[in-house]
This record gives C-alpha cells, structure tokens and sequence, in this order.
C-alpha cells in the first residue's frame, strides 16, 4: 500500500492525506455525541492538540535547523498573554472572529518575539544559542510577572473560553500541513542544509543568516498560536506556568519523536499528553515513573549496546514468526 | 507516508483513550453503584507545592474518615494530582465529573488552579469549595464555588489596621513574594488598610519563589527603620526571613497572615521567630484544634499545617450542606451551602454572597518557642 | 556607603555558594561537554545525607560532612556510569534530556522518601560574628567564603600539576588524541564526575548552614544560577566559573538593592544575554575558532 501511495502524484496524496484527517475528525466527533467520547477525554484531546502545534514548531527550530532552542515556552506565553488581551479588550464582534483575531495578534507577536530572539543570536551555536534562549524564556516569564497590567502573579483572569476541540484539531492539522509545505519547499531545504553543514551551505551561496531567522519565526508564530489556544482554554493565564520546565517538555517531546520528523513528532505528543493521565492512579509514583520512563526511552534509542540487544530480541521474534 | 501517519496517529490516539478507560474503569462507576458518595480533591500532590497539597489531601480525608464513623457511611475520597498546573487541574476536574462522578469537589489548593476549576465548573454547578484558594477571583467564577478560607483582601485589611490601632505603629517595611498572587494579594491589601489608618509604608520589597537569601532586601529594610515588618508569605521563607532579619539586627515588629501556620515546624531555633505576630484561623490554646492536629501527626506521619486544618473543617462543612440536601443533585448542595450554618473546629462558619466565608479570626504570636495568642 | 559594603558582602556570599556548584558544572562540561541539569539536585541529595547523619544518626559533625561526601561521590560516578556512559557518543540533545531524566529521578525519589515537608536543617556553624569597621560579618559569610575560596585554588592546582589533572585537561582538549596518547578517558571522566558531586555536596552542605531548610527542591534554582555563572565566566574554564559566580552573586545583590527587587531574576539573565551576545565564550573562555 505504502508503494502505491508514494506512486500518487502531489494532488492526489494531499487528497488522501485530507480525507484521513476528516476521517479522524469526523469519528471523533461522532463518539463524543454518542457520549463514548466524554468532557475529560476531549480535554485531554484539545490539550494533545495544542502540544502537537508546540512539538511540531519546535521541531523546526530543533530538529530541522538544527539549533537546540530552550525558550519555546517564551514564545508560547507571549502569544498566549496577546491573545488574551486583544480578545479581552476587543468588544462588538462575532466570538468567532475575536478568537480568530486573538489567535493571529498571538501569532504575530510571537514572531516579532521570534525575531529579537533570532538576530543577535545568529552567530551564536550550540550550547550556547541553547543557554541563551533558555535566558530570553526566563526574561519573558519574569517580565509577566511583574507586569500589571496582565495581572502579573496574580494571574490575568477572565479570558473567554472560546477554545474547543475542533479548533483546536484543524488548528493542529493546520500546523503539520504548514510545516510540511516549508520543508519540502526550497526554504525548508536551506534550512535543513544549514543543519548539515552551516559553513558548506553559506559557501554555496546560502544566506544562512536570512533562514535562521525564518526557522525561528515560523516556530515562534505557531508556539504563540497555541498559547492563544491554550489561553481561551483555561479562561486564566500565570507566568508561572511558563517557566523553564514547560520548554523542555516540548522539547523531551520533539527529542523522542525523533528529530526532524514531523510524523514522530505528532506521535510523541499525543502518547506524552495522554501518559500522565494514565498514570493517574499511582499519582505519587507519576513524576518518578515519568523520569524512569524518560531514561530508560533515551538509553533504549540511543545506547549502542540496547539497540544491538532490542534489534537481536526483534530478530528471534521475526523468526519465530516466520517459522509458526 | 503521510497518509499512514494521520491514521497512524488518529489509531495511537483511539487506542491511548481505551487505555485511558481502561485504567480509570475501577473508579469510574457512579455514586450510586454501591450507595457510597464520593468526594473529589484535587491539588498539587508531586512538585515543590505538594506540601500543601498533601496538607489538604490529608486533612480531607480524615475528615471524610471521621464522618464515616461517626455516622456509619462509606463516603469515599477520591484525589487526583494538579501539580499545581492548570492543564493538569482541569482534566482532573474533568475526569472526577465525567468519570467518577463525584457529587462534590474539594478544590484546588493555590489559588490559580482554583479558579480555573471554578471556571470549568460554570457547564455543570456542580459544588467546588476550596480550602485556601485566597484570591478574589476564585469565588468570582460563579456561584457554585465557595471558599474555606479567608480571602486576602479580608485578612490583610485586618492585618492593616491591626498594626495601625493595635500595635500603634506610624510606619512599615514589607518584604513579599512577588510570583506568589497570595503574597501579592495580602500585600496590596495591608499597605492600602495602614495608609488608610495613617501609617506609611516606607520600603517594599520583593523576591521570587525559590529564594532563600532575602539579605540584600533586608538590609535595606533594616536601614530604614519601620515599626512594622510586614512579612505575608508562606511559613518556608517566613522562617529564613526573619533568621536572616534578627541577624541583621532588625527590632521591628514581625507581623504576618495565615500563611505563617506551620513556622514552628520549620525553624531550627524558635528564637528567630519569637515576638512574631500573625492572622491565623484558630487559637493555639484551642483544645479541639490541638487534639486533631495530635491525631493528624499520628495517623500521617507528619506535622499537621494550617492547609490540613482548613481542609479538614471545609470538608467537614460541605458533608453538613451534603446530609442537609438529602441528595448528590448540586443544586440542592450549592442552595444548602449558600444558607448553611456549620460549627466546626475553626468555630462559626458561614458564607457571604460570594461565596467567602464569615468566620472569626485569631492573632497568634510566638511566645517562648511556641504558638500562643496574643494580648496587649 | 555602609550600606553599599554590606550589600557588596551580601553579593560575595551568595557568589561564593554559586562558585562550588559552578564548579563541578565546568569541569563537567568541559571534559564531557554536557550540561549536567542533574548537578542541582546532588546538592539536595548532599544537604540531605547530611541532614540525616546529623538528626537521625546523631553522629558528629565530621562524620556527617565525610559520608555526605563520599555518598554523592559515589552517587555521581554510578549516574555517570548507568545514564551518561552508554549515551557518549549520542547526539548532545540526547544527552540533555537524560539529565534532565536524572534530576526528576532525584527530586521525585527524594520526596518519596522524605516527603515534601521542609525540614530544619540543624545548625553547624555556631562560630561568632567578625566585626570590621562597624560591619557585622555573619560566621557562615566567612565560612563559606574560605571554603570556596579554598576548594577552589585546591582545584586549581590538582588539575594543573597532578597526572590525573593533566589527562582531566588533555579530554577536554581532544578526546581522541588523548586516548591515542594512552589516556584512560572512562576513568577520567568517572574521576570527573566524582569530584564535581563531591564538591556539590559541600555546597549543598554550606547552603543549608546558610539557609536552614532542606527540601527536595531546594538544588533546582541554585543550579540554574550556577550554571549561569559558569556561562558568564566562560564554561569549561574553572577560574572563569568561580569568577562568573562573584559576579553573579554581586549583580543580584546590587540590583536587588539599587534597581527593583522584583525584576532582578530578569536583569541578571539579560546580563547573561548580552554578555553571550557580544563574547559567547564567557570572560575567562577561549574563542574556539572553527575549522572547515
């Protein structure tokens, strides 16, 4: 099956890819009608949704630039406040249309965010773009604080709940197809090739400068649009929520889908987003069984001598298959 | 390929809520599956907050252990972890409607996450009351959400003129957390009250969750001399607060809200928080206050906290407005909390149109190492 | 003017804790190149044997300061050896998350244990005040200062003139060619490892003789400031972290003094900004020029 699709022209694929998504919706949206599907597991839904438009995002900073960045939530909490001060402030006009609004102004501002982010750092590699967008995150979450106007620790109250799942689902289906579309556009090529090798693509007459900043500001307008969806959820907004911890578990969550893949990346969110939950009855157990779990995926992926030991066990089981 | 993923991720999706249903199904079944009433909680149980949130957990359960055998139920609790997040809250909310059908919920322990369950809590009514949720917004959210404990508008107006009247003080240093809205709450509210009677808040400072050196602040404080410092934090910082004050050689008075609770437990030399006064729920002398926190101490191992005592006497109070009802329907429950009259450890409660509650207060200070009320 | 004095006494202090944690954080990085988050927590960890050596054990004050030591030595060589080790030549990232992995681990185990509940930390240092032109200076000040100070040359030193000091430099020169030249680079970074959480745990040991309260949280901030201040004076350099933590800790003082309390968090970190703008190396860091 696999061959025949990839034998599709790009139409007919993109056709394909719409109707399984529809498919997806539309039977979700029918199990919540018949009440299989209740409150708590659209939530959960909604809540995978908006970390998939996160770890998709980040995936391109990270996994398809190639540049670790520790300041995602930095991005999220200013979409996030924007949003809700436009759609707080903004009276006279449908729900919808505010809440589309908000959405885009979080955007925005997330990607004017993006971009003082992105242009002193541009000669900056490595660690230390790491350390220094791990830096930007905490100015960000700081200066909400002490900020007032916003409702700074006391939280900013009152947001309307305009959120619900399907926004949040075509929102995310939005994410992935926007992402799709940019790597495999010329742009996302350069992009990947400053991955590859910065110095090989500069000589090639690249302009590495111009792409970087490009990658961050894709990544932060998405971040800033799930924080606006995140915002309209809660209906409450505190700085706290967007401290350093909230960046590494988007970033736990692009790392275990595997860098630069788009399909791991969904994948990884939505089996991050649901664990906790499973987890729920060993509720003290949940943060010790959550980092066991952690180590023991990076040791299994990337441990040379567990990969050589899972690959034997798999063989066994593939012979004995076979042989049945 | 992309065809697959989209299935492929729709598939993890179906399959990771069976789980989900699966895993929750030994609580899932409704109140009336076996006659037994069931009461959510919710709030951080993992994280640097859990110590609160245990606090309330505890002090929920004995009271729900309590009222079990007094009156030979089998009322049941069931708990779920916040971790102090929003997110987390709310699809503890969601599961403890949606799944377990609770008849009422006990909740959230900060107030951020407690008004977010306030909020969620708007599409069914059902009855929310949380023990030491103090911002003002939480009882905003609607109707059906009360609040156990004093809002930080009340107890620092209180604290205010306390130190104005009382006290007689002309000035002030306050030195607050400012990513705490309790902190910030109480602050706001204590310096409006003492300029109102007068006073002069001369120097305010501020500091993060987490810090523990609070010398640079303090000595600016102490070069400013004020009567009164104004210390509303939580009993952690409170106790290195005023180490590092009485280091520094400061001689103003100490003073501070509920959340001063518990310092005793804290502090390795009681000498450091001696001559603090603070608002608190009860009397030390109290007896019934000192047997269920003996009692609380045995059964869970730890030290029993202003969180726990709250929890205890809120829990307490909606099982009363629950056997009035008669029913698990939440608007019977709301209507009876709204007009209930309930005696409990902490004394006389009541609640006001919003939801706060109308109960007395004591100022506590800590006397030759030990909790003891104050007089002039 | 007094003021400014003891608020520059303030910034020493609060420096001189940061410089022992920066420590272990930089010659980690530099001969293992990884960012150890987990390095905050064996400060908890350390705080927290030594808690019980000296409450539930009753044992002196020597004792309890050698077996908080020797513990979180050991605590470190075995994470090294379980979680970094197999992951060695992982991309960095990799790496990270497993760190991280490891710092939930411990914080999570260790309120298992000891609950969440802060606990006084019995006091160590009941030495008096030294008093110089009408400043008070506080026993613990000084204390720590010295043993900071102290460590620190003591560092120095070992990893100048010992065998073991030079392999430690030779790794975080070149992998490779020193294992050509016969280093044994899994002892070394074991060695590495070992000394960084000793020294934590001194550190975790003088924080709570400073700030009595023992949580199992009580690494996560410190560890970050550390980390900050091995940044700014240069990560891998070992003088430049124990300079970058004076300057750390005297930033904090002088903001939270002369600028706003409230918003010193974010000063201090746009000082991190503009700094790794304009010099990423840090103060003391060599600019490592890239090859083609």
């Amino acid at each position: 099956m696999k061959k025949r699709y990839q034998a599709l022209s790009f139409w007919k694929k993109t056709a394909v890819n719409l109707t399984a998504v529809l498919v997806v919706y539309a039977a979700i949206m029918g199990l919540s009608a018949v009440g299989i599907v209740n409150k708590y597991y659209m939530g959960i839904l909604l809540s995978t949704c908006i970390n998939i438009i996160l770890v998709v995002s980040l995936n391109v900073t990270t996994g398809f630039l190639g540049q670790l960045t520790l300041g995602h939530a930095g991005f999220m909490a200013v979409g996030a406040y924007s949003a809700a001060f436009l759609s707080k402030n903004l009276s006279g006009l449908p729900d919808a249309l505010v809440f589309i609004l908000a959405l885009m102004v979080g955007g925005i501002v997330a990607m004017i965010f993006g971009v003082i982010v992105g242009v002193p750092t541009l000669r900056l590699k490595g660690d230390y773009l790491a350390i220094i967008t791990l830096a930007f995150g905490e100015v960000i979450k700081n200066v909400l604080l002490n900020l007032d106007i916003v409702g700074g620790a006391s939280g900013y109250i009152g947001i309307p709940r305009y959120s619900n799942f399907s926004w949040a689902y075509w929102l995310a289906v939005l994410t992935v197809g926007a992402t799709m579309a940019l790597i495999n556009s010329r742009q996302g090529r350069a992009i990947i090739s400053v991955r590859e090798d910065e110095i090989a693509a500069e000589a090639s007459g690249i302009d590495t400068k111009r792409f970087k900043i490009l990658a961050f500001v894709f990544a932060a307008f998405f971040a800033g649009v799930a924080g606006g969806l995140y915002g309209h959820y809660m209906g409450i907004l505190e700085p706290k929520t967007f401290k350093f911890d909230k960046s590494i578990e988007i970033l736990v969550m692009v790392v275990l889908g595997g860098m630069g893949s788009i399909r791991g990346s969904v994948i990884a969110a939505i089996i991050l987003t649901v664990l906790p939950e499973l987890l729920r009855s060993v509720a003290s157990l949940r943060t010790l069984m959550y980092a066991i779990a952690l180590i023991a995926m990076m040791l299994f992926k990337y441990d040379p001598n567990l990969v050589k030991m899972t690959a034997k066990v798999k063989n066994k089981f593939r012979k004995a298959g076979k042989s049945a | 390929m992309n065809f697959k993923k989209v299935l492929k991720g729709g598939l993890a999706a179906m399959i990771a809520m069976s789980m989900v249903a699966c895993s929750s199904n030994d609580g899932g079944s409704s109140s009336t599956d076996d006659g037994s009433l069931k009461i959510g909680m919710i709030g951080p149980l993992e994280g640097d907050t859990s110590v609160y949130g245990i606090a309330v957990k505890n002090g929920t359960d004995m009271a729900i252990k309590d009222y079990n055998e007094k009156n030979g139920k089998n009322v049941k609790l069931i708990a779920y972890d916040s971790k102090g997040d929003s997110t987390e809250a709310t699809n503890a909310y969601n599961k403890l409607v949606e799944e377990d059908k609770v008849a009422a919920i006990v909740g959230a322990v900060l107030s951020g996450e407690s008004t977010t369950v306030g909020t969620a809590s708007q599409a069914s009514g059902i009855p929310i009351i949380t023990p030491s949720g103090t911002a003002a917004a939480v009882t905003q959210t609607g109707p059906n959400v009360f609040r156990g404990c004093y809002t930080d508008a009340y107890q620092a107006k209180i604290a205010g003129e306390f130190a104005a009247e009382e006290l007689g003080a002309a000035t002030a240093a306050i030195l607050y957390n400012t990513s705490d809205d309790y902190s910030k709450g109480l602050t706001e509210n204590f310096t409006a009250a003492f300029e109102a009677k007068g006073g002069k808040v001369l120097v305010t400072e501020g500091y993060v969750s987490g810090d523990v050196d609070f010398n640079t602040q303090l000595t600016k404080i102490a070069g400013a001399n004020a009567d009164v410092l104004f210390v509303p934090n939580y009993y952690k910082d409170d106790a290195l607060i005023c180490k590092q004050a009485k280091a520094l050689g400061i001689k103003s008075t100490v003073i501070g809200g509920d959340g001063w609770d518990g310092v005793l437990s804290v502090v390795e030399n009681a000498a450091d928080v001696e001559g603090a006064i603070f608002v608190n729920h009860y009397s030390p002398d109290d007896e019934t206050v000192k047997e269920l926190t003996d009692r609380y101490s045995e059964t869970y191992g730890v030290d029993a906290n202003a969180f726990a005592v709250l929890a205890y006497d809120t829990t307490m109070c909606l099982l009363q407005a629950i056997d009035e009802a008669g029913s698990t329907d939440s608007a019977a429950i709301v209507e009876k909390l709204q007009g209930i009259s309930f005696d409990g450890v902490l004394g006389h409660m009541e609640f006001d149109e919003n939801g706060d509650p109308i109960k007395s207060l004591s100022y506590i200070t800590i006397k030759d190492g030990q909790y003891a009320t104050y007089s002039k | 003017m007094l003021q400014f004095l003891m608020q520059l006494i303030n910034g020493l202090n609060s420096g001189s804790i940061y410089a022992l944690i920066a420590l272990g954080y930089t010659m980690v990085y530099g001969i293992a190149k990884l960012i150890n988050f987990a390095h905050g927590d064996i400060i908890m960890v350390g705080a927290y044997v030594c808690f019980l050596c000296l409450t539930t054990w009753k044992l002196p004050l020597a004792a309890a300061i050698a077996i908080s030591i020797v513990a979180c030595t050991l605590l470190g060589i075995v994470i090294e050896k379980v979680a970094y080790k197999p992951l060695r030549n992982a991309s960095r990232i990799s790496l990270l998350i497993t760190a991280i992995g490891i710092s939930y681990l411990l914080q999570s185990s260790f309120q298992l244990i000891f609950t969440a509940n802060p606990k006084p930390f019995p006091t160590i240092i009941s030495l008096p005040a030294l008093t110089i032109g009408g400043i008070s200076i506080a026993a613990t000040y000084y204390i720590t200062f010295l043993v900071s100070v102290i460590l620190m040359v003591a560092l120095h030193l070992f990893v100048q003139k010992t065998k073991t000091g030079k392999a430690m430099r030779a790794v975080s020169e070149d992998a490779g060619a020193a294992q050509l030249m016969g280093i044994n680079i899994n002892k070394t970074i074991s060695i590495t490892f070992g000394i960084g959480s000793a020294l934590a745990a001194v550190a975790g040991i003088l924080y709570c003789a400073s700030y009595p309260m023992v949580t199992p949280y009580i690494g996560s901030l410190p560890g970050i400031k550390a980390f900050i201040a091995a940044v700014l004076g240069g990560i891998g350099s070992i003088p430049g972290a124990v300079l970058g933590a004076f300057i750390l800790g005297l930033v904090e003082a002088l903001t939270k003094a002369y600028l706003s309390s409230r918003m010193s968090d974010a000063i201090v970190f746009i000082v991190l900004i503009v700094m790794l703008v304009f010099k990423p190396s840090g103060i003391l860091g060599k600019n490592v020029k890239e090859k083609v």
